[in-house]
């Protein structure tokens, strides 16, 4: 009887070493993309890779593998919202229409931004007027200031944002903040009235004098 | 009293204010260089950019910022409201309570009254950015809801009740007629709410204000009211001294001192419990941080500007000591007691009217600022020059009905 | 004895009809709602005084004064122009481009479009605080360069704290700091504001689509609005403005950043001139970090619907019972405090 107790607690330890000596070995071995990668002759550490920056095994993308967005065959196609297959890195200028392809490859998995983004709470907004321009000027304090300049300003229609790509790094997408620019005015200045000041002194100073003066005259009398 | 009378009238104020001994008019011709160099400030450097179409100049020669939008101008303001409204005692005493040497003086009251509220538009118009567009639109467009217009409406109109009441007695004096019935209690039941009226309304222009917390308290309006009280008929007793010494002829009877230091005491104990009571509140209690914040400023002086402090402690102390002084009949009843008491009154009321009220609830403003607010030389040049008009039109009215009523009682 | 009789009746009748009168008058003012009275206290336009014909000539009256100004700051604009080409010759670039602005200046009296009511929101977490939107604001609308008249405001302001009397508006260049929020401050658009309710000459009133407008010919200066204000939004022209041809913004309205006389009260308008035709506010445009939104709070699909419910939004100082109409929030993301020591 006590034998068998000892035995399956013996057996119920070994099964759980190997359990978690199983656990260990999948935290610390080796990702299943190395076993495409080696097929698609892409070399380098998977965890902590240098394109993104990225250390998959901490933070937000704990747990995310290379498949989860690159697709087959080659890395250049990425999944999007709603198993779109989105072309990335493509070398020409970028059209409007596929800069809002690629912005589905962010929308997979930042929704709530991209919806955010497509309703204008997200993003840069700007307008545009028939036959006019938008011209960037230094202005006030250095501020850069888009001046319109239109040929009439009566209608003006609104710009979708720029794509995600056009302000965030993808590989970085955290923005980081800009300069201050200087400190701002509330005080009206008042300029220097020395002259008001030694003019206020001697009216009143004479004025008094003769109040003072016909003060005591009337009670001479 | 038909045109004719009224010029008459007019002329005979004009000629018998004008007219005096050589001290007389070394008095005017001091108070004129005054006046003129206000004005002259006023029209040619404040509101230069108005009057002249200039470039330079403006109201940036005041030290008013867009935090503390209003100064000097509006405390003094508010001080001469309410000397204003206490010229209404006498009249109040002489008629309602039918005290025959108060009658005497009542008139004097209104001369008061017109004077002050002239000092009081002027010093609005001196204030305001576009006095002319003001005067003509302010009639025409009235927003109900603003607390300015109602108090334009009941400063004219109290202005014009006190006018037509002083060319009224000057005119049936003259003729050595008495005031009849049918005049006097129309014209007090008229003044007396008016007189009231004008600083209650003076009070309600920043009682309501959510945004200025050390006003929005609804002990705003008595304490003008209060003080008002004890500051007029302080200027009153010292304008009747003054008379009484350098006027031939001239007598006040006894009574009239006594009871308007009674007048002058009361309100200042019941203005002195009300600054307790509001200190209390705002000091002691209030976790709101914009009160707690101007309180501190005022009662403490924490932050600058630091003469707030000393005003309010001014006030407190100048106003205790002279009703401490009242309370002995050995000085209330003393001519340089008098003189002492009615001027320490007025110093006070001065102290507490002022800056002390309107500045604490400019700072810190809306976003947490302590833009320090100090009336530059402009502003103490035009302040004076205003009071300086205002004291010639006192000095000539005064001069003119006292010696209507001197040859009226001498009959 | 039948005469006193009589007057004795006569006297009894008048006391009841006083008495009836009295008792009718206090019925009716009791029975009045307080939103009846509240109407009648309410601030009286122009159209209600003088009756329908200026009603109808409301429209038409903001065209033809927009139509004088525009002769007269055109013509003010042509003779700066022709100082600069005076001074920098003919040909020189500044000539032309100053000769150019003041063709194009138009000064508009877009009415509201009915149905819009426009607000804003403001993203907390992203605002860095960098000024740009104040300065921006200041090249829009065409303020005085002189006092350098700012609308917008921005205070730095402790995360725990948020209390509005402990900001600082002179920070440094070190912004964004760590647990330290900006937040810009202008005029909030309220839906009771009390500047309008003090105005004694209605020359601030709010239009039908939520901007609060100040009539700059109208304005007497008395600065009862900036003492009544609780946000601090109002700025007064302390002298006569003063702006550059060369950066001149030729787009006017007549309610918003036409040019200014001394001693007016003006404040953010919510770039009436931009907005009333579609676009949007410079302070918007100009943010790098994309802090604030603006738009249609009736727009379903607009910006400021998609916040409110996403995120939900508050408003500065409810205590005063102002009802703003400009949204702050804590968006989803904050931008990182500039890399420091402390940071």
């Amino acid at each position: 009887m006590k034998l068998s107790v000892y035995l399956v607690a013996y057996i119920l330890a070994v099964l759980s070493l190997f359990v978690i000596s199983s656990k260990a070995s999948e935290e610390t071995g080796i990702y299943p993309c190395q076993q495409c990668h080696a097929v698609l002759n892409v070399t380098g550490l998977v965890r902590e890779e240098t394109v993104h920056d990225k250390n998959l095994t901490i933070g937000a993308h704990r747990g995310l593998y290379c498949a989860n967005c690159h697709k087959a065959p080659t890395v250049w196609i990425m999944e999007g919202l709603n198993d779109t297959l989105v072309e990335i890195g493509i070398k020409d200028i970028h059209s409007r229409e596929k800069l809002d392809e690629m912005n589905l490859v962010c929308a997979k998995c930042h929704y709530d931004i991209y919806e955010d983004y497509t309703r204008l709470a997200h993003g840069n907004s700007t307008f545009v007027c028939e036959e006019g321009r938008i011209i960037n000027v230094a202005g006030y304090k250095g501020v850069i200031y888009s001046f319109h300049e239109c040929k009439e300003y009566s209608k003006f229609t609104p710009v979708p944002a720029r794509a995600c790509v056009e302000c965030h790094n993808p590989h970085n997408p955290t923005m980081e903040p800009l300069s201050i620019l200087p400190k701002q005015n509330y005080v009206a200045p008042t300029p220097k009235q020395d002259n008001v000041v030694y003019g206020t002194l001697a009216v009143t100073i004479t004025a008094m004098s003769l109040i003072v003066l016909a003060i005591i005259r009337g009670e001479r009398r | 009293m038909d045109i004719k009378a009224l010029i008459d009238t007019i002329k005979y104020i004009l000629s018998s204010g004008l007219r005096g001994s050589k001290s007389y008019y070394l008095f005017l011709a001091g108070l004129t260089i005054m006046m003129i160099y206000g004005l002259y400030n006023w029209v040619f450097v404040q509101h230069a950019p108005i009057f002249l179409k200039s470039e330079y100049g403006g109201l940036v020669v005041t030290n008013l910022t867009d935090s503390v939008p209003w100064g000097i101008y509006i405390a003094f303001f508010i001080f001469w409201v309410g000397v204003a409204a206490a010229g209404i005692v006498f009249g109040i005493i002489a008629y309602v309570f039918n005290n025959e040497s108060f009658k005497k003086v009542a008139v004097l009251g209104e001369v008061q009254a017109i004077a002050a509220i002239i000092i009081v538009l002027l010093l609005i118009i001196a204030d305001m950015g576009q006095p002319l567009r003001a005067l003509i639109l302010m009639p025409q467009l009235p927003n109900l809801r603003s607390m300015l217009d109602w108090d334009f409406v009941v400063l004219t109109g109290y202005l014009l009740i006190n006018i037509i009441g002083l060319l009224y007695t000057i005119h049936m004096y003259r003729q050595d007629k008495p005031l009849g019935k049918k005049f006097i209690i129309p014209f007090i039941i008229i003044a007396a709410p008016f007189a009231i009226g004008i600083h209650t309304v003076t009070a309600f222009i920043s009682q309501a204000l959510t945004a200025r917390p050390i006003w929005h308290s609804p002990l705003l309006a008595p304490r003008y009211v209060a003080t008002a009280f004890a500051s007029g008929p302080a200027l009153l007793l010292l304008v009747l001294l003054i008379a009484e010494k350098y006027m031939d002829r001239f007598k006040v009877d006894e009574d009239v001192y006594k009871k308007t230091m009674y007048v002058i005491v009361g309100s200042m104990i019941i203005g002195l419990y009300f600054s307790l009571s509001e200190a209390q509140e705002l000091f002691w209690y209030t976790n709101e941080p914009w009160k707690k914040a101007q309180a501190e400023l005022l009662y403490m002086g924490k932050g600058q500007p630091g003469y707030l402090v000393i005003l309010f402690a001014g006030w407190i102390i100048l106003g205790t000591i002279s009703v401490l002084l009242a309370l002995i009949p050995r000085y209330r009843n003393s001519y340089w007691g008098r003189v002492v008491i009615a001027s320490l009154v007025i110093v006070a009321v001065v102290f507490e009217k002022t800056m002390t009220i309107i500045v604490p609830a400019f700072i810190p403003d809306p976003l947490g600022r302590y833009v320090v607010y100090y009336p530059s030389p402009i502003e103490y040049a035009i302040t004076i020059g205003i009071h300086a008009l205002g004291l010639i039109i006192y000095a000539v009215l005064a001069k003119a009905s006292l010696l209507t009523i001197i040859k009226h009682y001498e009959k | 004895m039948k005469e006193e009789g009589k007057i004795d009746s006569k006297k009894r009748q008048l006391l009841k009809a006083a008495a009836v009168g009295i008792g009718a008058g206090m019925v009716s003012f009791i029975a009045i709602e307080r939103n009846k009275l509240m109407e009648v206290l309410r601030p009286v336009s122009l159209s209600e005084i003088i009756g329908f014909v200026e009603a109808e000539e409301g429209l038409n009256k903001y065209e033809k004064r927009a139509r004088e100004r525009e002769a007269e700051i055109k013509k003010m604009c042509r003779a700066e122009a022709d100082k600069i080409c005076l001074d920098k010759g003919e040909d020189s670039a500044e000539c032309s481009e100053a000769r150019n602005r003041c063709e194009k200046i138009v000064v508009k009296a877009t009415p509201p479009k009915p149905g819009t009511r426009f607000v804003m929101a403001l993203d907390i977490n992203k605002c860095i605080g960098c000024r740009r939107c104040a300065y921006a604001c200041v090249m829009e609308n065409n303020t005085d360069r002189d006092i350098g008249i700012e609308w917008i405001h921005v205070l730095e302001v402790h995360r725990d704290d948020l209390e509005l009397l402990n900001t600082n508006i002179d920070y440094g260049e070190e912004a964004p700091k760590k647990d330290y929020v900006y937040i810009p401050m202008a005029c909030m658009h309220c839906d009771e504001p009390s500047c309008v309710y003090v105005c004694p000459v209605v020359a601030t009133w709010k239009e039908d689509d939520g901007i609060v407008v100040v009539d700059y010919d109208r304005c007497i200066g008395c600065r009862y609005c900036i003492t009544a204000c609780p946000y601090g939004a109002r700025r007064f022209n302390w002298k006569k403005p003063r702006v550059p041809v060369l950066e001149l913004n030729p787009n006017m309205h007549i309610l918003g950043n036409v040019l200014r006389y001394p001693h007016v009260v003006e404040k953010c308008i919510y770039c009436i001139q931009r907005t009333r035709d579609g676009g949007i506010p410079a302070c918007v445009e100009v943010c790098p970090v994309g802090a604030r939104s603006f738009g249609d709070i009736n727009d379903p699909e607009g910006p400021i619907r998609r916040i409110l419910e996403k995120y939900g939004a508050f408003v500065l100082r409810p205590e005063t019972g102002n009802k703003p109409m400009f949204f702050y929030y804590f968006g989803p993301a904050r931008t990182p405090p500039r890399s420091k020591e402390e940071g």
